[in-house]
């Protein structure tokens, strides 16, 4: 060991990583004292750089070339696309750093890279001999050790993964490691694809929702004043109460008369699809989620008695639905506006992991307000039959493109189930894992999939072992304060015209954006690199004022489904560097007329609205 | 098959550019099996001039040995290995053998 080398490793790592500089030391000491057998080594080589080899089950796994590892790592770096705008890089294994430098090397200096060590066995003989402190401060370098905190990495690595960057990322590991850690490499690379997926069914949900979820927004903010919001809740319940989410399952036919035995024993939660049988059977329960901006509004508004319910729902939620509705809402994170704006107020909203579906918001819920006990009913995530739904089938999935795919059933047999239901059940098995010890989380759906980490019941066995103490919900709703009765509205009001008045100047803005642009629109690529310089020049200075208008985020919803496939290369560039201008010239002329319309119609509805 | 004296230089390049895709963890199935025929062809060229030209310093064990090892590290998956071995042990080795013709 280097004295000099190892100390000034260490001091890098807990200058900016101090909670793995005390991991890796309580690693190192539990090492020595058990003497775990992991052997890695630098071996010698045609030139100064040396070489990592590691020894697994007396098998010798060189990770660098034996003859010139700076020529092969230079090599292999060569082979990756640096051009695009906002390329990051995300590098699976560290191994002596020479990998993560010729990366390092090529990417500009807004890029990020992102180092995945599986664990501290390499990294912890590395620091001692090789002088990594440059790497380790490196502002763009963000280091992760997945097995000492899985989530943290996938969330560390989600949170620099968009739509607009998904296919100019740099995703590759340290050649190498996939052999000494194959397992966990396995693990991660189907973590990190489910990262991706979700990313892609975001956007695709973005682009489905979001002409309905802007104009949601506009309109659900009347209600705001009259509301609360979820963080509200928490405390609320006695301990060791149970919350049991309903869901729309076909297999909830099969047991809904039993929570007849759970009124005001549980705190029953029906997502939107599950309240027809409910109200059509007369089960008493306590609230409803919905989130969906364009769910039909008829799954509530054929049910008159399930309008005073305690309603959990999102600024973005069916317009039509709120309205309907002259019970409690309870507001759910998801708006940007919203959130920022009662976090500047000293009202902040607990992070909510999303899952897609109103089943996963529902279950989320229950957590942030603290139930240790999650019961799900009717969460079949697979086909009874031919049903997809409790007493329909819904074709829709099909239609969708939705081939079927077979995994576990509750009964040791494989089940049909289909793309989003998975991405739903992989929500369930993650949390399940995440909160095992805090949060036990319960299938008494009696059918469909398999949620493995679940614990697997009857619903009559929940009803004998968990239902709690007697407590009613709605006598606590009745008593709970809104809002803006202990909080004082005149901020929140003053915001929501900031919010109109800020919409409102964005046609004129827009409409200067495109002037700024009409040399482009006439000349094409006839117009010289000398105008359409000063074009986007002008345009820069007009984006800032964009990107600082307050509600900006309402437009971007708005206009993502315009826009998603032309802005879908947003990203890409080529070598020609007159013609990535002209693209750009393009894509801003696409951009600002898309933002003028929207802003012309949200302004007109928030004059409504407002008055 | 032995190769004709012309194509070595080619052959050469073919390598080292398919060597640079091993470094990158490109691998491809065909690729190897062309590898494996045109190192085969250039090393029956060597072998044969050899026979014909007894002075010629070729040392066939070294030869067989630098093939034997990339077929072993082609077995063991150790692609930079390999790639190690065409660059700068056959390709180089080759380039010396060829000026000497």
């Amino acid at each position: 060991m280097e004295k000099k080398i190892y100390d000034k490793n260490l001091k890098a790592l807990k200058k900016k990583y101090p909670k793995i500089y005390k991991e890796l030391l309580a690693f190192d000491a539990q090492k020595r004292a058990e003497n775990i057998e992991f052997k890695c080594k630098l071996v010698d080589t045609r030139e100064t750089e040396k070489a990592l080899v590691v020894k697994k089950e007396n098998k010798e796994i060189r990770l660098n070339s034996k003859y010139y590892p700076s020529r092969e790592a230079k090599q292999w770096a060569d082979q990756f696309d640096y051009q695009n705008i906002s390329v990051n890089a995300i590098i699976f294994g560290f191994g002596n750093g020479i990998f993560a430098r010729e990366l390092l090397e090529r990417l500009d200096k807004e890029s990020v890279l992102c180092i995945v060590e599986p664990d501290y066995h390499i990294f912890c003989t590395m620091i001692k001999v090789i002088d990594i402190s440059d790497i380790i401060l490196n502002k763009r370098v963000k280091f992760y050790f997945y097995q000492s905190d899985k989530y943290e990495t996938l969330d560390g690595i989600a949170a620099f993964i968009s739509w607009a960057n998904l296919d100019t990322t740099i995703r590759t590991n340290h050649p190498g490691y996939e052999k000494v850690y194959e397992d966990i490499y396995n693990e991660y690379q189907f973590e990190v694809m489910k990262i991706y997926e979700s990313v892609i069914t975001d956007v695709n949900s973005l682009a489905l929702f979001s002409d309905s979820a802007v104009y949601n927004i506009v309109h659900n903010l009347q209600y705001i004043k009259q509301s609360n919001y979820v963080n509200e809740l928490i405390g609320a319940f006695p301990e060791e109460y149970p919350a049991v989410v309903v869901s729309a399952g076909p297999s909830l036919m099969k047991n809904v008369e039993q929570l007849h035995a759970l009124k005001n024993r549980a705190f029953v939660l029906v997502v939107d699809t599950a309240v027809k049988v409910m109200e059509e059977n007369k089960i008493p329960y306590d609230a409803i989620v919905i989130i969906d901006p364009t769910k039909p509004a008829e799954f509530l508004t054929d049910y008159p008695s399930c309008k005073e319910k305690t309603l959990f729902c999102m600024l973005e939620s069916k317009m039509e639905i709120l309205q309907f509705h002259t019970g409690r809402k309870i507001w759910l994170p998801n708006c940007y506006w919203l959130e920022s704006t009662y976090k500047k107020h000293g009202m902040a909203f607990e992070k909510h992991r999303i899952g897609g579906s109103v089943a996963t918001m529902a279950v989320d819920i229950a957590r942030i307000i603290g139930f240790n006990k999650i019961i799900l009913v009717g969460q079949d995530l697979a086909y009874l039959g031919e049903s997809t739904h409790a007493g329909r089938t819904n074709a829709m999935g099909e239609e969708r493109g939705y081939a079927p795919q077979w995994i576990d059933g509750i009964d040791g047999y494989m089940v049909r189930s289909r793309w989003d239901w998975i991405h739903y059940l992989q929500w369930f098995e993650e949390f399940a894992e995440m909160y095992d010890g805090k949060i036990m989380l319960i299938d008494a759906t009696e059918g469909g999939a398999l949620i493995h980490g679940s614990v697997v019941m009857s619903l009559a066995e929940v009803i004998e072992k968990y239902a709690g103490e007697e407590f009613s919900f709605q006598e606590y709703m009745e008593h709970l304060p809104r809002t803006f009765e202990v909080n004082d509205f005149e901020p929140i009001a003053k915001d929501m015209k900031t919010l109109r008045d800020d919409m409102a100047s964005l046609p004129d803005k827009c409409e200067k954006g495109l002037e700024y642009l009409k040399v482009y629109q006439e000349k094409g690529d006839e117009i010289s690199e000398k105008e359409i310089d000063e074009a986007l020049k002008k345009c820069s200075v007009l984006n800032y004022e964009f990107a600082t208008n307050h509600g900006f985020e309402l437009i971007e919803y708005g206009i993502s489904e315009i826009l998603y496939n032309k802005l879908d290369k947003v990203n890409h560039v080529s070598e020609d560097e007159k013609k990535n201008k002209e693209d750009t010239a393009q894509m801003l002329i696409d951009y600002y007329q898309a933002v003028k319309e929207v802003s012309t119609k949200i302004t007109e509805d928030f004059k409504n609205v407002m008055e | 098959m032995a190769v004709l004296k012309e194509k070595i230089p080619e052959l050469l390049e073919e390598m080292t550019k398919k060597a640079e895709l091993l470094y990158q963890q490109h691998i491809l199935q065909e690729g190897f099996e062309e590898l494996l025929i045109e190192m085969q062809g250039v090393v029956e060229f060597f072998f044969l001039y050899h026979q014909e030209n007894n002075d010629f310093p070729l040392d066939e064990d070294h030869m067989k040995d630098i093939f034997t090892e990339v077929l072993s590290a082609m077995e063991e998956q150790d692609y930079t290995l390999m790639a190690d071995l065409i660059t700068y042990d056959f390709v180089d080795y080759v380039k010396e053998l060829y000026d000497k013709l």
